[in-house]
């Protein structure tokens, strides 16, 4: 699997520079997209979770 | 585990780490770490020109989740951010042509490393007497206290002609805009676009993203709050960082698996360093600051006299320099951001102690 991923990595690259460069750009917003979204929700479920507690313990 | 475009083998576990430190380090100071992360990529075993492209598709991605966490604080001013980068593109286009003319005169090596240590010396320097000379001078010191905060006015009251453009279809159009996140009624245009020009142009030069020298500038010469020119900083290096990855992709110089895995370890970081900006005192961000700057003059002055001898292991003790400092400061920031909170939670209870022996409601 991995071998293959670098196989396309190395051989895209090197024959389509301008598209490589899209590529790269794409996916590295994507991704921080992605996981900007994911701390928020986790760090969202957390807080809720705390708070929900300190309720639960003050009641 | 092998990189198939760099063509090295690193630990992902070093890359985790490297990843989260800077992630911390640029969400608590709003710079990007192409220093660091060229630096340590270096020492990984990395070869030097994907170093540059690999770090800066780093910055890149980092500098979007931070800019993002730092948004949702409400610490980012996109219309400074916009005139600025407006100056920077340009300068930094035109800096590399004036690079590239002293490469040819056998000049640019040496000079730019000299000028580099100086810069950054002095610049950290400056934000250390700052500090000493803002806590000596009031024994309660408010966050937003520079020793430049008459120059910040001047600048600010600057008139620049012309002061109306006129646009055919549209009329006159002022060349004065209020921003209200930066705490500025009225500000010439050509101010943040002359200082985004010069930024971008000595960061041309110095062959750096400019998020370092940027930082302190808003913060010392414009008067911005510490948090806004934290988060219009990365703002702005979302910008440059996307031109910088375009560039070294284009040649083929990015590991985008490296980028992929050091990203991952890096979103936690910023989620560490942006919301310590939330509760650290705003001195203690710009004395950290400059003690880190300082450490990096330090760690480029080892480097260039490893140049010049052809001592190896002075590169070395650049490199680990540099990395030490940033662990160090990761975890610094870490106990800053445990101390905050635990401040916080006890001046709550105490709140709620004070609100129930008044018989009213206790808030939380």
């Amino acid at each position: 699997m991995y071998e293959s991923l670098s196989q396309f990595l190395r051989t895209f690259s090197a024959n389509y520079p301008f598209l490589w460069a899209l590529l790269v750009m794409g996916v590295v917003s994507a991704l921080s997209l992605t996981l900007y979204f994911f701390w928020e929700v986790v760090l969202r479920a957390l807080a809720a979770g705390f708070s929900s507690n300190k309720g639960g313990g003050a009641s | 585990m092998f990189f198939p475009n760099a063509e090295v083998m690193v630990h992902p576990g070093l890359l985790l780490l490297l990843g989260l430190i800077l992630g911390t380090l640029s969400g608590f100071f709003g710079v990007g770490g192409g220093f660091l992360i060229t630096g340590g990529l270096l020492v990984f075993g990395v070869p030097p020109v994907f170093a540059v492209g690999t770090g800066l598709t780093l910055i890149m991605g980092s500098s979007i989740i931070n800019t993002l966490k730092h948004r949702s604080f409400g610490n980012v001013d996109i219309k400074l951010g916009a005139l600025m980068v407006s100056g920077t593109i340009p300068a930094i286009f035109l800096a590399e042509r004036l690079n590239s003319a002293l490469e040819t005169a056998g000049v640019a090596g040496p000079v730019i490393r000299y000028v580099y240590v100086v810069f950054l010396a002095a610049l950290g320097l400056f934000i250390v007497y700052d500090y000493l000379r803002t806590r000596r001078r009031s024994g309660q010191r408010r966050d937003g206290d520079v020793t430049t905060a008459r120059l910040a006015q001047s600048v600010r009251s600057l008139r620049i002609p012309p002061h109306r453009i006129g646009i055919p279809g549209v009329g006159g159009i002022s060349t004065y805009v209020a921003l209200p996140i930066s705490g500025i009624d009225r500000i010439s245009v050509f101010i943040p676009i002359s200082i985004g020009f010069g930024i971008g142009f000595l960061a041309g030069l110095l062959g750096a993203g400019g998020g370092f020298i940027l930082m302190p500038v808003l913060i010392y010469v414009l008067g911005i709050p510490t948090t806004v020119a934290i988060g219009t900083d990365l703002f702005q290096i979302v910008i440059t960082g996307s031109v910088g990855t375009f560039l070294y992709s284009l040649s083929n110089h990015v590991d985008p698996v490296m980028v992929v895995i050091m990203l991952v370890s890096a979103s936690a970081g910023t989620q560490l360093g942006a919301t310590a900006t939330k509760l650290v005192e705003a001195a203690r961000i710009r004395i950290l600051y400059g003690l880190t700057i300082l450490s990096g003059s330090v760690a480029v002055g080892l480097e260039q006299a490893s140049n010049a001898t052809g001592q190896e292991w002075l590169s070395w003790a650049a490199s680990i320099l540099l990395l030490g400092v940033a662990g160090l400061m990761g975890l610094v920031i870490l106990g800053l951001l445990i101390a905050a909170k635990r401040n916080a939670r006890r001046g709550e209870s105490s709140h709620a102690a004070v609100g129930s022996g008044d018989g009213s409601s206790p808030r939380n």
